[in-house]
């Protein structure tokens, strides 16, 4: 059974990375740079303070210890207990990747920190906006997307690495939604 | 004095600059200026959210005449760059160090440009804010003295943005001058 999955993953894996051509490495290795989605955040903060005005620092503080809390669970405590190598750090299956601007990730790959804060990150939006901003989860679920699919496209992750983190931080980002959501009345006495 | 001598002064005080500067300082004054764009655009985005939260039309409009001097900053420094077209200072003296990205024509810098229309708004527009304004002045002068220190722009380059970016400033701010009124909050 476990062989089973680690076989179908080395599969997926090679099927993603096989198929890229030198516009798709770049928009690959554009989503998965941190700091070219400033923009993104930036207009995704104006649109939440535009939208909730007064009370828009609640929905925004709360963003700074879900993010903290994704990425020291990936990076701090699964990474260096699970050890499991990056397959770009695999040997026998390292040299059979294609690389983007020889980029290898450090040692341990399981689970992606990418993955893990972008989908916390859109599933405490999405609940936390629901009400608001109805078309913001088709983009924020997109973007997601794409973030956890360049982890793979640049032979940094098994799509295991970058799957398990997506189910953790949407039960991570929905934690946080439900906290929002419980002390929103406490806070502003006169509702939203 | 003829325009040999100035360029030669020119290229002498890159040269100098770039080959006397303090080493350990380096990647402070590379984070600075590879930042720049993106802070420029930030403090105009933090203009944006105060004047959202707040829900004050006068600081809606302050947000919108700082992102218009903004861009149009960007589009008179790219016209510039490409019909006067002048050659890196690292192109033709091995003496200077390359130390940061630069891959478009030199005249004039545009992140000095930028750094220099968001300060001049700024004071233009937040008079009363003195903490404010030192620091971003503070910063504009890093960001200039930066692109001469790493060797990617002439003085004169800089200096000609400096002049630019305040004009492109001075010329938005007479567009939005009027659009200010006395107790335009007070509904």
């Amino acid at each position: 059974m476990m062989q089973c999955l680690k076989d179908w993953d080395i599969k997926f894996l090679l099927e993603i990375n096989k198929h890229h051509t030198s516009l798709l490495d770049s928009v690959m290795w554009f989503a998965s740079e941190t700091f070219s989605w400033i923009p993104f955040y930036a207009l995704l903060l104006m649109l939440i303070i535009y939208k909730y005005k007064k009370q828009s620092w609640w929905v925004i503080i709360l963003i700074i210890p879900l993010i903290f809390l994704s990425d020291q669970i990936a990076s701090g405590i699964l990474k260096p207990i699970v050890h499991r190598l990056r397959p770009s750090h695999q040997p026998g299956l390292r040299d059979l990747l294609h690389y983007v601007n020889n980029y290898h990730g450090g040692t341990y790959g399981f689970v992606s920190s990418h993955a893990c804060n972008v989908f916390a990150f859109a599933t405490y939006l999405t609940i936390v906006t629901e009400q608001k901003i109805k078309w913001l989860p088709y983009l924020l679920f997109l973007w997601a997307m794409l973030v956890a699919y360049s982890r793979i496209y640049l032979g940094v992750h098994y799509p295991s690495d970058v799957a398990v983190p997506a189910v953790l931080g949407i039960g991570l980002g929905s934690l946080f939604g439900w906290i929002f959501h419980r002390f929103k009345q406490k806070i502003f006495t006169n509702n939203l | 004095m003829d325009l040999q001598k100035l360029i030669g002064y020119d290229r002498h005080m890159v040269e100098w600059t770039n080959q006397h500067r303090i080493k350990s300082l380096d990647i402070y004054f590379i984070a600075i200026t590879d930042t720049a764009y993106v802070t420029a655009i930030l403090i105009t985005v933090a203009v944006w959210c105060v004047a959202l939260y707040r829900t004050k039309r006068t600081l809606k409009i302050k947000a919108g005449q700082m992102s218009m001097a903004l861009i149009s900053n960007t589009i008179v420094v790219t016209l510039l760059k490409y019909l006067i077209n002048r050659q890196r200072p690292f192109v033709n003296d091995p003496h200077i160090i390359k130390l940061t990205s630069g891959g478009s024509p030199s005249f004039p810098s545009g992140h000095t440009a930028d750094a220099f229309v968001i300060a001049m708004s700024f004071s233009y527009l937040f008079h009363e804010k003195i903490g404010l304004n030192i620091l971003i002045w503070l910063w504009v002068f890093t960001v200039a003295y930066s692109r001469v220190v790493l060797g990617v722009h002439y003085v004169s380059d800089v200096f000609a943005s400096a002049i630019i970016g305040s004009i492109v400033a001075i010329i938005v701010n007479i567009f939005f001058r009027n659009k200010y009124h006395n107790n335009m909050d007070a509904l």
